[in-house]
């Protein structure tokens, strides 16, 4: 190390500045003069010259992960509380829901080799009666139609229930009073007739819309499984990524110690 | 076409993010070199990195070009690293493990680089990293944005808040002490 007896003015200051070629012109001209004549400065700046160089080979690594930054040019839409429920979760929950829904609705969805077949419960076949055998008596025919059919004030009974229903919808009513004059009486038949079409549009109108909503899920649920294929072919690849180098290094290794071994 | 920080920084300052993400990949090197040499540790460098530039984000409204964007950036990076050093109460500067192995310096060296060129460049590394953790803060950020980063003694003292010449003597005395250092691990 230089033993430094050198009383340059300000000479630590001006040795740094020198160093690094931070000097205005004057200074450095004047510095340059003295260093020639003054060995402890010419030794020091050698040695200062030389940290320097030591200096430049220290290289930061390079980050193992690419630094992320995305700003924000507006605040984020604020989450809602299920989108903090995990995925399966979610499937899960809408197919709770759909199954009750579909409960509720006493649907009957079957998938069989006629494809798929959705039935509600307005369509689902009344009970089956015994078939009748064709030995049995008209008497005894005439006996179970009896038993069976309802009486004529229950049917009244059904029908104001389902005119009063019909009133409350006001654009099946405007659809009915179009068709049958004001004032006009409407016989049993007609108006079975009309509550039977109501009925059928009624439940296409359902089958359309399950049958929408059936294939949007599935839909959902094709989107989620490649999302999730997607993300774990991406881990696997980091994992690659990462863990690569390390067995092929070990490999190197297994490979030198192999032939020492035989 | 290229532009200069001063305008991606005002087009930045106009809502266009994409300038700012220019104004990013320019300077993130430098910053996490910065906060990497300042703090020695690689994820910590990377959080700070990271956390200079959502700063600066925040603030670039505020940004009236006094100085240049880079120097407002380094302000921004130190502040940083200085309160990290505060926070963790613990030297700045990492020591790297003393078992080093040889087979995973290999995979990290260049083609042309051989092992022995590897091992030599960790040790060094070992060597300056010790040499610097025995500096004192004001002294390792001058040498670190002088040797490193090429910023000007005036740039130095207007980001450390001090006179021109205490930034050229907290320099040398820096160097004075690395020089020491250095000697030391030779013998």
């Amino acid at each position: 190390m230089t033993d430094i007896t050198c009383i340059y003015p300000d000479r630590e200051a001006v040795l740094a500045g020198y160093l690094y070629d931070d000097l205005e012109t004057a200074e450095r001209v004047a510095f340059d003069s003295h260093v020639m004549t003054c060995l402890p400065c010419r030794s020091e700046l050698a040695e200062l010259r030389q940290v320097r160089t030591t200096l430049g080979k220290w290289a930061p690594p390079e980050p193992t992960r690419v630094l992320a930054f995305e700003p924000r040019t507006s605040n984020p839409e604020p989450r809602t509380w299920w989108h903090h429920v995990p995925v399966w979760a979610q499937v899960a929950a809408a197919m709770l829901v759909l199954g009750v829904s579909a409960s509720i609705a006493n649907l009957d969805i079957r998938y069989d080799s006629r494809g798929l077949n959705v039935t509600t419960g307005w369509s689902k076949p009344a009970p089956v009666t015994p078939a009748m055998s064709p030995t049995v008596a008209p008497a005894a025919v005439a006996e179970t139609v009896s038993n069976d059919s309802v009486s004529r004030e229950e049917f009244n009974q059904l029908r104001a229930q389902l005119q009063s229903e019909l009133r409350a919808r006001a654009s099946v009513v405007r659809a009915a009073s179009a068709v049958v004059p004001a004032g006009a009486t409407m016989s049993d038949g007609e108006f079975e007739r009309r509550v039977r079409a109501l009925l059928d549009e009624s439940e296409k109108n359902q089958k359309k819309e399950l049958a929408v909503r059936l294939v949007q899920l599935q839909r959902d649920f094709n989107a989620l499984l490649q999302n999730e294929r997607g993300q774990t072919n991406q881990l696997f690849r980091d994992v690659t990524n990462t863990y690569g180098p390390q067995l092929q290094n070990q490999q190197k290794q297994i490979n030198y110690l192999l032939p020492a071994g035989r | 076409m290229t532009w200069s920080d001063e305008e991606l920084v005002t087009r930045s300052i106009g809502g266009d993010a994409e300038s700012f993400n220019q104004l990013v990949l320019r300077w993130e090197r430098p910053i996490y070199a910065l906060a990497y040499r300042t703090l020695g540790r690689e994820e910590d460098a990377r959080d700070v990195c990271q956390e200079t530039f959502l700063r600066a984000f925040r603030a670039i409204g505020g940004f009236r070009g006094q100085a240049k964007f880079s120097s407002w950036l380094y302000r921004i990076a130190l502040n940083l690293c200085r309160d990290w050093v505060r926070r963790q109460r613990r030297t700045p500067v990492v020591q790297l493990p003393e078992d080093v192995d040889v087979m995973e310096l290999a995979a990290e060296r260049g083609p042309t680089e051989s092992i022995e060129d590897v091992v030599a460049r960790n040790d060094l590394t070992r060597v300056v990293e010790r040499a610097m953790a025995k500096l004192p803060e004001e002294q390792r950020t001058a040498i670190i944005l002088k040797e490193y980063h090429g910023l000007t003694f005036q740039e130095i003292a207007d980001l450390a808040g001090c006179p021109l010449s205490t930034v050229k003597t907290r320099l040398y005395q820096g160097l004075a002490v690395l020089r020491r250092e250095l000697a030391k691990s030779e013998k």
